[in-house]
């Protein structure tokens, strides 16, 4: 029942969260107003405001919050580690990488696409390439080494970021400016195609949250104990693995490298519903949106007419609570077995 | 029945398990005895399937191992393996349920957790976390969960079931109650393959013996005796008769 609670309240916050990202901005509006401009009558700016700005930026926070949320769940059930996140198998960093050279060096063929696709196009690109790299850096004799992902994540990871560095190195200011926002994150911008197209190649991994439960419990016993159980190890470390690939990759794409997302709201869930699968994935998937939401209400209020990158909000709300979970669960003495 | 042909596991060019030939029957204990590093373990996953043999077949009731849908196959032989690690707090209930992971979801899976709690008398943890758990408590559990892993409605369908050193963290009351209850499965039709340290629980339970050293079996055998004992370990073994109740026990070491 404590379990449904929390489902229930996330949702009503979500929707909540939502009504406020309509009603808030540079432009403040009335509720009235925001109540009629979703359905379209209010005057012609307000609803041009709610429909082509306030709508699809608050559904891409909401989506990339829970894709990121999901994907850490799975990819830490998938690597049986608690400390994996979506970041460390390599999509944030290639597709920083990516971008970062999109933006400072003039790339021929991605010039012909319009403006809004540039950067995405680059940045998936790169992630898509990262991760793929990892993988079969990973893969060896018929299966993938989990503990190999990891480490392969980890030098894919730093190879990244050394090059990232490099092209800051020759960048010019504007150049530079650009790239380090692009690695802080932001959704402001979302617009209605890029929705689709993130709930395109987000669709396996939705698929996933709402299938998957069982299977990444077993998975908690180990690879070998998983199969004697029922499940198609390697079959499933793939799908699951390129489900993660795509959805991540469209939106770090999209939204730049927002961190702390696919650690925190794992844990946070966790902690407050226990570690089954069955409810975690779809609850986290929930906690992220609004997560991200909140996060992204936060960084357009607080220092108005200004907006703080969303990364800075995640960081600053997620690492302290993060070291806080921590230590609660340390004194309930449920520390998690290194093993 | 279960049959192995020419089975060869290799590693890094060592040989770690050779049976030319081995057949098991339904509705016995087997129990495997051998040294550490005999290959006891490296067979019990080669028969689960866990590990391909590098030559030869396993034939699982009739068909071969690799041929086998994994559902198909998991609802037919289970195993607890020595060593689990949790990365994550699961409960009790939580671990035991998985044991229904390759069937359909029902409406009887609680029930049929509750029993299976019920029967390795784990249920009054079932909501604590299995890492706060005792090390033979967690054994239980894992147990329970291999148990109801098993459980379907073909009651006549045959099973294996397979548990490396099962009782080595359990007290001397509940190494008993697992064993009595992998007998149990014995006698309703289960092949039953057990790897055990202790000689005289052994003697208690088996219905023969593997007595297995350097990877091959060297014996196949429904008696024990100290000169096979010896050989098979290596070292002096020592039989004491219990002539109160028609028994005898084995210990390690020479006669002084």
């Amino acid at each position: 029942m404590k379990r449904q609670g929390i489902a229930i309240l996330g949702l009503v916050l979500g929707v909540l969260c939502i009504a406020y990202s309509l009603r808030l901005g540079a432009i403040p509006l009335t509720w009235a107003q925001t109540f009629d401009g979703v359905w379209g009558k209010a005057d012609e700016q307000t609803n041009i405001i709610i429909h082509e700005l306030r709508l699809p930026r608050a559904l891409m926070a909401a989506l990339s919050g829970g894709v990121l949320a999901a994907s850490g769940v799975i990819a830490q059930a998938i690597l049986r580690n608690p400390m994996a996140a979506p970041s460390l198998i390599g999509i944030s960093a290639g597709a920083g990488f990516a971008a970062a050279l999109a933006i400072v060096l003039p790339i021929p063929f991605l010039m012909l696409l319009p403006s809004i696709w540039m950067l995405p196009f680059a940045a998936f690109l790169g992630s898509a390439l990262s991760a793929g790299l990892v993988f079969s850096l990973a893969r060896g004799s018929g299966r993938t080494d989990t503990g190999m992902i990891l480490l392969a994540g980890l030098a894919i990871n730093s190879l990244a970021g050394a090059g990232t560095g490099l092209l800051t190195f020759v960048a010019d200011d504007p150049q530079l400016r650009n790239i380090s926002f692009w690695n802080l994150g932001s959704v402001a911008g979302a617009e209605w195609s890029q929705i689709g197209v993130l709930l395109l190649f987000s669709l396996p991994l939705i698929v996933s949250v709402l299938n998957s439960g069982a299977t990444l419990n077993a998975w908690m016993l180990g690879e070998e104990e998983a199969q004697l159980l029922g499940v198609s190890v390697e079959r499933q470390k793939r799908l699951q693995m390129i489900a993660i690939a795509l959805a991540v990759g469209a939106s770090v794409s999209f939204t730049g490298v927002i961190g702390f997302i696919g650690l925190i709201v794992p844990h946070l869930l966790r902690f407050l519903i226990g570690p089954d699968h069955r409810s975690l994935l779809l609850q986290s998937f929930i906690w992220g949106a609004v997560l991200l939401l909140v996060s992204d209400l936060i960084a357009r209020v607080i220092v108005v007419p200004l907006e703080l990158p969303i990364g800075i909000v995640t960081a600053l709300i997620g690492a302290p609570y993060f070291i806080f979970l921590l230590r609660q669960q340390y004194q309930r003495s449920r520390v998690y077995d290194p093993a | 029945m279960i049959l192995l042909k020419d089975i060869q596991v290799q590693k890094s060019s060592r040989v770690l398990l050779d049976v030319p030939h081995l057949r098991l029957l339904g509705g016995k204990v087997t129990v495997i005895l051998g040294a550490n590093g005999a290959g006891k373990s490296t067979l019990l996953r080669v028969l689960a399937g866990a590990i391909k043999p590098d030559q030869g077949e396993v034939l699982l009731f009739g068909q071969r191992l690799t041929e086998w849908n994994t559902k198909k196959l998991a609802q037919s032989r289970a195993m607890l393996s020595q060593h689990y690690s949790m990365p994550f707090p699961m409960s009790v209930r939580e671990l035991v349920a998985m044991g229904r992971f390759p069937y359909l979801r029902s409406r009887r899976d609680e029930t049929m957790v509750d029993e299976a709690m019920a029967e390795m008398e784990v249920s009054r943890f079932a909501g604590r976390s299995i890492q706060t758990l005792s090390g033979g408590e967690q054994q239980r559990a894992h147990m329970a969960r291999v148990l109801l892993q098993l459980k379907s409605e073909d009651e006549d369908a045959p099973r294996l079931l397979l548990l490396d050193e099962p009782v080595s963290s359990l007290d001397i009351v509940h190494q008993r109650t697992l064993l009595n209850k992998a007998r149990d499965a014995a006698r309703s039709g289960y092949t039953v393959v057990i790897v055990l340290h202790d000689i005289n629980l052994a003697g208690d339970y088996a219905d023969q013996f593997l007595l297995m050293k350097k990877g091959k079996i060297i014996a196949q055998t429904h008696s024990l005796d100290p000169e096979l004992l010896g050989e098979v370990f290596d070292t002096p073994m020592l039989r004491i008769a219990d002539t109160n109740h028609d028994k005898h026990y084995f210990f390690a070491g020479a006669a002084r």
